[in-house]
């Protein structure tokens, strides 16, 4: 069913504040108003280093919510699950929003024909403060004066507005920032899913023709192709036959970084090199700290538990267990559903490496389960089923 | 249409000032609120304690009528009988008390106005007594915190009878860093922290307090960590700033209320030798209980949640002839107020505030509602006149929370020896004692009950015969409270607590107490 | 507790048996008079379907130095497939605990059967022998006196 495209905005002024032709925007846009949609739920831009979600129903406040922000590492779903399960909505989404939503589904907290996902392909997020840091101490500007920023061609460009308006555009390598310990989030480095294969529709820049201000994007779904007829046919954007060549570059772009994510979460992985015992007291250590704020799951986009659940009811604070309850039974229940989105460790008030401790947990479940959680609403969490799922890698 | 309208607010939780979001929606009557994380926020980058992440509870309480002798009225009423019943009560009769958690640098300068307007000097943010009895030139360490970054590039820290995961939980992983950072971290308490933040522990027993003074090595080129409370008695403190004073270290003190620096700064508490002889809190109700202080206006302190027990408090209270109590929310004592005066809950105000670090930092709401209340009885100023004089007395240009605004001096001063008096522990035959230790935490100082135990050690667990799922009882003369337990590696004579509960800490926070085990 | 001097350390062992089917067997290993080892606490539940892993991580988290789950043989569940579902749920436990950096002896799965009485003494004997040569469990907290 797969079809693939560029496409871009008919309006100007779109086309202009959008990331790649503001394709997005103007499928949002003009779903909104052909009622196609109720609501869009999108991220209203502060700073280059802060974005609030919002939900709306203007499509004026789309239009201004136009572009991409690479310092807002939000993820929508529990946005979506909290505030708009009951209405038709239409929202971008990042790999990890998607897969997200996709396990919600999954849950029944949200009816899936009522999300439109516009996936967005995704080299990663950053982190805001890190980011105003590496403003001020590697491109030598005054964090606040940076005015635009842009991840391409494996660089990041922060563009200052400096004294009487005028712009400067200055860059470094990922990888440079990297190695020093800046750039994208480590949940980002080492993610593998760059392109939103259970949205609706995948865009982005990969594959579109240099100097093009177009987005390349994959259909993915019979919904996806419905909001796009929706937009093409209100006049709100155009599109062409993406040429054979851009598909493949959109390929080996892919490929590409899932090999350096996979190269980092191994650099990454401190535990890997551990003994039995010290894995063991790797753990008890770095989760010893927790003072059971509860963040981790409250923001966690898998988790559908309310207040009553059980690692919650069954962790009582009196225990005095070497870890306890709580992490034991959050990183149970992750095994199979963890989508390593970072939002857990983002969120931790004592900077526990959540990302780590569930990765180290949830990939050997899901490797030997043969399941990738957040891909497909039809597969049900290998921890619920009855009969035992057990790929055939693993035998 | 916009349907979700998220706004940027802080934590009312203590010193540390922690951003956040609030999404706020209405279902019917009753007020929803949502906590989000702000990922750009200097002071915190999004995280929360427990406190913050359950900080919808605080703002879900009961919302505070405006009334006059418990009858419901107009706000423009209560606030005329207000200033009419303020000004026919003799100027040092009255007295004035604001526990600055959610009172912004705006509110401290209308408040104080609002005071003076009536004569008035008694105006108490709580730690009044303490810039009394220190000498001038220390007074820097009250007033002004240090940058978290500072504490990140410590070398050696202590921690002065702190648990930073409990007393300031966003503190932890700033010291978490420094020791990543190479710092060595020794910590100073009755007990050793349960997480084995510190890399050496010097346990002290109430009555060995004073031998730390023997200790004065320990302290030198370090970073000493500490908080200071109204509870603290000021040997405590004294203590605290000799050891600062004859060591080359640094002293930084967290305090529980959020803008405390601002009402410091702003308030006056130490200009003027007028200032100083202000009376504090305790002082204040000292003053009510001998009949010299008749009036009392309070603004958003729920007096009754900040104490230990509540009784005796009432009893100092019903002397009064007038008590005005302006807050968003109703509190034990708002029942028994003469006057009650709503005021818009803190995410909704527009302001700054300070926070311990000295950022000074805007609260994202948009009310000016609190600041005309004030000044509607006092200088009757516009918001923006308050808030310039705000900003030119902290010497600000522009406010951003990236900068550290409000910076201290360090100023060498000479400290007498102190001497500290806690009763020695009696070790007599067949009767065991035992100390409670409160641990403060924000939960404590807004009257909220986070936890319905109390931590014993082992030795004092088999020594009760106690059981999984058994109480205990702690008592101290009359009073008394049941309480669940937990077992931590503690000193046999040791309890903790983290909870508030009724017994009265006598030496700061530290207590003698009875401890037996509870019958069904 | 820890051992006390001279004495010989004997590992706690908690089993959660099925009311059908293993603690008819662990009572029939009783009356043929099979010797099982002291080391074993039982405790009955309706079916394996209902050890929840959260009860199985609690054992664990409360000292026991291994946790054996024990019911139906496959096909004979009292309730149609619920130990499918154990089956399932061990899968997940038993990586779980590797990760964790605890010995994989530390977590049984057996079928035992109502008329398996010696197979289920016998199975006890060898969980204890395995758990003596590793040693106490690393989650066990032992307090000072």
């Amino acid at each position: 069913m797969s079809k693939y495209y560029l496409a871009w905005a008919k309006d100007e002024e779109i086309r202009k504040k959008g990331a790649n032709g503001g394709f997005v925007t103007a499928t949002l846009v003009s779903a909104l108003e052909n009622n196609f949609i109720d609501a869009a739920l999108v991220v209203a831009k502060k700073s280059v280093y802060e974005g609030i979600p919002v939900l709306t129903s203007d499509p004026e406040v789309v239009k201004e919510c136009a572009g991409s922000l690479h310092g807002a590492p939000i993820n929508l779903t529990k946005y979506v699950v909290d505030y708009a399960a009951k209405k038709r909505i239409g929202l971008p989404t990042k790999p990890c929003d998607a897969r997200g939503i996709i396990e919600q589904a999954k849950r029944r907290q949200v009816n899936l024909d009522n999300i439109f996902m516009i996936g967005l392909n995704c080299g990663g997020t950053l982190h805001p403060l890190r980011m105003r840091e590496m403003a001020a101490d590697f491109y030598e500007l005054d964090p606040d004066s940076v005015v635009k920023e842009e991840i391409k061609e494996g660089k990041i460009f922060l563009v200052s507005e400096e004294e009487g308006g005028e712009e400067k555009e200055k860059w470094i390598k990922i990888d440079e920032l990297e190695q020093k310990g800046y750039g994208r989030r480590d949940a980002c480095k080492s993610c593998v899913t760059k392109i939103p294969t259970s949205a609706d529709l995948a865009c982005g820049n990969w594959g579109v023709p240099q100097g093009e201000k177009k987005t390349f994007v994959e259909v993915l779904t019979e919904k996806g192709e419905a909001i796009l007829k929706n937009a093409i046919d209100s006049g709100y954007v155009d599109i062409e036959e993406a040429p054979g060549k851009g598909i493949e570059m959109r390929k080996k772009i892919e490929a590409g970084m899932q090999k350096l994510a996979t190269s980092w979460k191994e650099r990454m992985d401190e535990v890997s090199t551990l003994s039995r015992s010290g894995r063991f007291e790797f753990y008890v250590d770095a989760l010893k700290n927790c003072i059971h704020c509860g963040a981790c799951k409250e923001v966690c986009p898998v988790c559908a538990c309310e207040a009553d659940s059980k690692c919650l009811d069954m962790n009582d604070e009196r225990d005095s267990y070497a870890i306890s309850m709580y992490n034991m039974l959050r990183i149970f229940h992750l095994m199979d559903s963890c989508i390593h989105c970072g939002q857990c460790e983002d969120v931790c008030p004592v900077d526990i490496p959540l990302t780590l401790i569930q990765r180290r947990f949830s990939e050997r479940m899901q490797r030997h389960l043969g399941y990738i959680p957040g891909m497909d609403v039809k597969e049900k969490p290998p921890l619920y089923e009855t009969e035992l799922r057990w790929s055939a890698e693993a035998e | 249409m916009v349907e979700m309208k998220i706004k940027s607010s802080i934590c009312p939780g203590c010193s540390v000032g922690c951003g956040l979001y609030l999404l706020e929606s209405e279902e019917g009557e009753e007020r929803e609120i949502k906590i989000l994380h702000r990922k750009n926020s200097a002071v915190n980058e999004g995280k929360l304690c427990k406190f913050g992440t359950d900080l919808h509870t605080y703002y879900e309480r009961e919302v505070l009528n405006n009334s006059v002798e418990g009858e419901e009225v107009k706000q423009e009423e209560a606030i005329r009988e207000a200033k009419e019943r303020l000004g026919s009560i003799k100027p040092d009769e009255l007295a004035f008390i604001a526990l600055p958690s959610t009172i912004t640098n705006e509110e401290i300068l209308s408040f104080v106005s609002l005071a003076s307007e009536f004569g008035c000097e008694n105006v108490s943010f709580g730690f009044e007594r303490f810039f009394r009895e220190i000498p001038e030139e220390a007074s820097y360490i009250i007033e002004k915190g240090l940058s978290f970054s500072e504490v990140e590039k410590a070398t050696k820290i202590i921690l002065f009878f702190l648990d930073p995961f409990v007393h300031y939980p966003l503190l932890a992983r700033r010291i978490l860093k420094a020791k990543k950072n190479g710092a060595r971290v020794i910590e100073v308490s009755f007990a050793k922290n349960e997480r084995g933040i510190a890399d050496e522990t010097v346990l002290v027993e109430p009555k060995g307090i004073e031998r730390i003074k023997e200790k004065k090595e320990l302290f030198e080129d370090s970073l000493i960590i500490g908080e200071l409370t109204p509870y603290m008695n000021s040997q405590f403190l004294e203590l605290m700033l000799w050891i600062n004073a004859s060591t080359t270290s640094r002293l930084f003190l967290l305090k529980p209320f959020l803008n405390s620096t601002g009402a410091f700064l702003l308030g006056g508490n130490r200009n003027g030798k007028e200032a100083r002889k202000r009376k504090d809190l305790f002082e204040i109700l000292g003053g009510i209980e001998g009949g010299e202080i008749k009036a009392l206006y309070l603004l958003e302190t729920d007096l009754a949640g900040a104490m230990h027990g509540s009784e005796e408090l009432f009893e100092t209270i019903s002397k009064l002839d007038l008590l005005i109590e302006q807050n968003a929310f109703r509190t034990p004592l708002s029942d028994v107020a003469n006057i009650t005066i709503c005021s818009e809950p803190f995410f909704m105000k527009k302001g700054t505030l300070v926070n311990i670090e000295g950022r000074v930092i805007e609260n994202g709401g948009e009310s000016e509602n609190n600041v005309q209340i004030m000044e509607s009885m006092g200088k009757g100023r516009s918001y923006e006149e308050v808030h310039e004089e705000v900003k030119r007395r902290l010497g600000l240009a522009e406010i951003s929370e990236f900068e550290i605004a409000v910076k201290r001096e360090e100023k060498s001063f000479e400290m007498a020896e102190p001497k500290i008096e806690i009763e020695e522990r009696k070790e007599e035959e067949g009767k065991e004692e035992y100390f409670l230790w409160y641990k403060t935490n924000p939960f404590f100082w807004n009257g909220i009950r986070a936890k319905n135990f109390v931590e014993i050690s082992p030795a004092a667990m088999r020594k009760l015969g106690l059981f999984r799922g058994d109480e205990v009882e702690i008592v101290q003369g009359e009073r008394k409270e049941r309480m669940g337990f937990k077992i931590s590696e503690l000193p046999d004579y040791l309890i903790l607590s983290e909870a508030k509960m009724s017994i009265k800490p006598l030496q700061g926070s530290l207590t003698r107490v009875e401890i037996r085990r509870a019958g069904e | 507790m820890g051992k006390s001097e001279g004495e010989e350390w004997e590992p706690k062992i908690l089993a959660f048996c099925c009311n059908w089917c293993s603690y008819a067997g662990a009572d029939a290993a009783g009356l043929e008079r099979r010797q099982v080892p002291p080391t074993i606490r039982v405790i009955r539940v309706m079916c394996s379907g209902r050890i929840d892993p959260a009860f199985v991580l609690m054992g664990l988290l409360e000292g026991a130095d291994a946790v054996l789950v024990t019911g139906c043989h496959i096909g004979d569940c009292h309730y149609v497939n619920a130990n499918n579902k154990t089956r399932n749920r061990y899968e997940f436990l038993k990586e779980f605990v590797d990760e964790l950096g605890l010995e994989p002896e530390r977590l049984w799965l057996r079928w035992v059967s109502a008329s398996e009485g010696p197979l289920f003494a016998e199975m006890v004997r060898e969980v204890t022998e395995k758990i003596k040569k590793i040693g106490p469990s690393p989650l066990r907290r032992e307090w000072k006196k």
